[in-house]
């Protein structure tokens, strides 16, 4: 069985990967989010506080990757295009399911109007002054093995990141609206987990 | 003004009065004395207890001392030592670490500086509660006050770790505002600094385990007032803090989990009060002339120092009658001696 399948809508006007049991010949990083509860109770204090860890959570699981598709065409056209595609990748997805029986979809994350993210001017930046999207270009998949090398390993807090890259966290491009709604019909949820660069959303279906 | 007039002395519970007026003076957060009259005088009986048990020491002593000038005729000055830091717990510190992350693929080599909670310090001798009046600040005195516990220490060993540490304060302003706390230690504790000093103290409540992250601290991530602050030293310690340097105190490793204010540490050996130091036994003969020196007795009783010419005749020390007579030593009592060096 080939580690990919590539899926078009019948008219071409969108496409997709479907990917078999990610991160085993190369690792995937993703941010776990998560939460550090700290209580003293002899003050009297309880302080919940939201956490980034570096991790691999999602290793194993199936992936939908590289969604294109044309945007000048009326939402409901696109919405249409996207579920035909998803309908056809599940089907795929469901005939051979891997593993853990969970398929992922990264979702691109909140862009300013000059496309940079806050949450990488917030929190990624400090550890690696190039440009991920450059790197992905000079690297290809890969590109992320390499980058999360630089990324912090340790715990971080999120409160210690601007407010822009706070409300970026798991916040998806408006942009990919229709592609959510088709997601969300197929039962897709959000997962714990934020890409490493721009802090959108990881979604998963349940194979099972 | 005349390094004569200066003595070094042990303190007593006597001594409430000077004590309560240098806490009432000291600005906030600048020194370990608290302004309080109960705790004031607890902590006097507790350093009288200190000097006076023969027994071997558990580590939970304080030793307090206070600097007199004779033309004044008052106390002008506070000094003391922690026998052993976060005694019966833990002493906390940032501890300045580097960590690189590299990608050669990427061609990126980044040394990312991050702070690490540790207990590195736990058990090192403190060096603590200094206070010198403004006007003795460009005298011989704060040479007295600060470097003859170092001569008490050495005398004493056992009594004390061989590791030696002080903390000195950060930057706050007038009201009590730090830009690290406010960016570190507010986010955990959730109160202003003088709220968290106030129930803290010492650097040892089970709570800071509690509410402090055990990961490091991404120093790129904290905001520049903040990162700035970091081992900076509140401008009123500049001079207590030389006097360690001069010493050959370490300032770049621990930083205070609460100011960001630098923790200086060193082996006790190598000081240089402490590794210039002789102990010889004094002349019934007086001198008048050598070099300015550090003068201590070796009592565990009761430290007494003055600054005073001293020069060895042989394995006899010879000083000037008025010091003796400050000293209260008498001939053949054996006395610890270091060279004051440049610093008068």
């Amino acid at each position: 069985m080939n580690d990919e399948r590539f899926f078009a809508s019948a008219d071409g006007s969108a496409s997709l990967r479907l990917r078999r049991a990610i991160g085993l010949a190369q690792p995937r990083w993703w941010y776990h989010l998560g939460q550090a509860v700290h209580a003293a109770p002899a003050l009297g204090i309880l302080h919940r506080q939201a956490t980034l860890q570096l991790g691999n959570d999602l290793t194993g699981a199936g992936e939908l990757a590289e969604l294109r598709w044309d945007r000048e065409q009326p939402a409901a056209r696109q919405c249409a295009v996207l579920a035909e595609l998803l309908e056809a990748a599940l089907a795929a997805a469901r005939a051979a399911p891997e593993g853990n029986g969970r398929l992922i979809v990264e979702l691109p994350g909140m862009r300013d109007a000059d496309g940079r993210s806050p949450f990488w001017d917030g929190l990624g930046r400090h550890f690696y002054a190039g440009d991920p999207a450059e790197a992905l270009r000079q690297h290809g998949p890969g590109w992320r093995e390499l980058v999360a090398a630089l990324l912090p390993r340790h715990r971080v807090y999120t409160s210690f990141l601007p407010a822009a890259a706070q409300a970026a966290i798991g916040a998806v491009d408006p942009a990919q609206q229709p592609w959510c709604e088709v997601l969300r019909a197929a039962g897709a949820r959000p997962a714990d987990q934020v890409n490493i660069d721009d802090g959108g959303p990881v979604w998963v279906i349940d194979l099972r | 003004m005349d390094p004569d007039r200066f003595l070094l002395r042990a303190a007593t519970p006597e001594d409430l009065p000077a004590f309560e007026r240098i806490a009432a003076a000291s600005a906030h957060g600048i020194t370990t004395l608290p302004a309080d009259r109960a705790a004031l005088l607890d902590r006097l009986q507790r350093s009288q207890a200190a000097f006076n048990t023969p027994d071997d020491a558990s580590g939970e002593e304080i030793y307090l001392f206070v600097l007199e000038d004779a033309v004044a005729g008052r106390i002008v000055g506070t000094s003391g030592i922690a026998a052993s830091a976060g005694f019966a717990d833990r002493f906390y510190a940032y501890r300045n670490e580097m960590v690189v992350h590299a990608s050669a693929a990427l061609g990126a080599s980044n040394r990312i500086h991050t702070l690490q909670l540790c207990h590195d310090l736990t058990g090192h001798t403190l060096l603590t509660s200094f206070y010198i009046e403004p006007e003795y600040e460009g005298t011989a005195a704060p040479q007295l006050l600060s470097r003859a516990r170092l001569l008490y220490i050495a005398q004493h060993a056992a009594r004390f770790s061989d590791r030696i540490a002080a903390e000195s304060p950060g930057l706050a302003d007038d009201q009590g505002r730090c830009p690290f706390w406010d960016a570190v230690g507010r986010r955990f504790f959730g109160m202003d600094y003088p709220e968290a000093e106030r129930l803290t103290g010492a650097r040892n409540k089970a709570f800071i385990a509690e509410l402090m992250p055990q990961a490091p601290i991404y120093v790129p991530l904290l905001p520049e007032a903040a990162q700035w602050a970091i081992g900076q030293l509140h401008p009123v310690a500049e001079l207590p803090f030389s006097i360690l340097l001069d010493e050959g105190f370490d300032t770049e490793t621990y930083v205070d989990i609460f100011d960001g204010g630098p923790i200086v540490d060193a082996r006790l050996a190598m000081l240089r009060s402490v590794a210039g130091s002789r102990v010889a036994a004094l002349s019934a003969t007086d001198g008048d002339g050598g070099e300015l020196h550090l003068v201590a007795t070796t009592r565990q009783a009761g430290l007494r120092a003055v600054l005073s010419p001293a020069w060895l005749d042989g394995a006899q020390l010879r000083l000037p009658a008025a010091a003796r007579t400050r000293l209260g030593a008498a001939a053949g009592e054996v006395l610890r001696i270091a060279p004051l060096g440049g610093q008068a």
